[in-house]
């Protein structure tokens, strides 16, 4: 059944949204830029609004949408593999930081998710809906993956984990100068273990040493996550 | 050469891929999602090859700088997850937000701390 949808040819319908999505990437590309790397407009965020809009003027149901653009998920998981480069360039980096930064990346991959899950115990969420928040401070695509292996909702996941990236950036000025945090390692290694892949944009901003910690705490948070949360869920769920 | 160029840019896309097709297939006997085994299988590579290839450091460098585009869809899809949480949205949206600030804030007051004590150590051992 799966193959078949699969193996079904590319329909006119869907090389136009591709195209479109394609476009309406440049242009948010584009928008960033002129925003001087405004956070508030990053190309996921304007691009999943231009896309919302279009799809209003040319009166397609925006359920449509993601099965239109299937083919984009294919290349998702080549993608992925693709981040074992940059781990590889950094590896050296998690000799540099030693035990003790080790120790950081793992509370705050611990930390991070429990405090979301624990909110939501709170109050009344389903379980797929709290399930979705623990790969909140990880890279999308592990995100995605690792929340289908434990019965999240993939979806919302990817939404939340943008959510997460976004707010991180905007909070992290605020949040250094409250733990007069200067050192630019540990700027690195926070916006990377926390804000994952938009956290390291940022990193990259601030400068090359930030940057080159921040890419190794995104992969490094990203693989210790997608091991042990399905582990976690097979030994004790 | 910008057939060269290009040939090597296809088989650098099609090696990244391949690694991606052993770990869906090594994900049959490992329950790990099989991106992230392909991720590891490439890396161990890697560290046994001790360089990485210049086609392919380009082919993921595009990829990685451009990983937004591959988010448009998901982002998209995700609207409908958080139309049906109704008025529990904000509560949804406040837990993330208060679970970032306090791992932020964690994460970089740890982090500092850690690397101040380390540089001492390190000035201390040039003293002595």
């Amino acid at each position: 059944m799966e193959w078949q949808s699969t193996l079904q040819l590319v329909s006119l319908e869907q090389l136009l949204w591709l195209t479109i999505t394609l476009i309406v990437y440049v242009l948010a590309i584009w928008i960033f830029k002129y925003c001087s790397y405004n956070v508030l407009f990053h190309p996921i965020l304007v691009g999943a609004i231009l896309i919302a809009g279009i799809s209003v003027v040319s009166a397609t149901p925006l359920q449509e949408y993601p099965l239109f653009v299937s083919p984009i998920n294919w290349m998702l998981g080549p993608v992925t593999v693709a981040l074992a480069i940059p781990l590889y360039q950094q590896i050296r980096l998690i000799y540099a930081a030693g035990r003790g930064g080790m120790f950081v990346i793992i509370l705050g991959g611990i930390v991070a998710p429990l405090l979301a899950v624990g909110w939501l115990f709170l109050f009344d969420f389903s379980e797929p809906v709290k399930l979705s928040v623990l790969t909140k401070s990880i890279t999308t695509p592990l995100a995605v993956e690792t929340t289908k292996a434990i019965g999240g909702l993939p979806e919302l996941a990817a939404g939340v984990v943008v959510f997460t990236g976004v707010v991180g950036v905007m909070l992290s000025q605020i949040i250094f100068r409250l733990t007069r945090c200067d050192d630019s390692r540990a700027q690195g290694l926070a916006l990377g273990i926390v804000s994952h892949a938009i956290g390291t944009a940022r990193a990259h901003q601030l400068g090359v040493k930030s940057g080159a910690f921040s890419t190794m705490a995104l992969c490094v948070n990203g693989i210790l996550t997608a091991i042990f949360l399905p582990l976690t869920f097979l030994l004790f769920g | 050469m910008p057939i060269n160029h290009l040939v090597k840019s296809v088989l650098a896309t099609m090696t990244l891929i391949l690694f991606w097709c052993l770990g869906y297939g090594l994900s049959h006997y490992v329950a790990l999602p099989a991106a992230l085994l392909g991720l590891l299988l490439l890396l161990l590579v890697l560290l046994f090859l001790g360089r990485v290839p210049k086609s392919l450091e380009h082919v993921s460098q595009f990829l990685l700088r451009h990983l937004s585009f591959f988010f448009i869809p998901p982002l998209v899809a995700a609207w409908f997850y958080a139309e049906q949480l109704g008025s529990k949205l904000g509560l949804f949206l406040l837990a993330i937000m208060f679970s970032t600030f306090v791992s932020l804030c964690l994460t970089s007051w740890l982090a500092q701390r850690f690397f101040k004590q380390k540089n001492k150590a390190v000035s201390q051992d040039d003293q002595g």
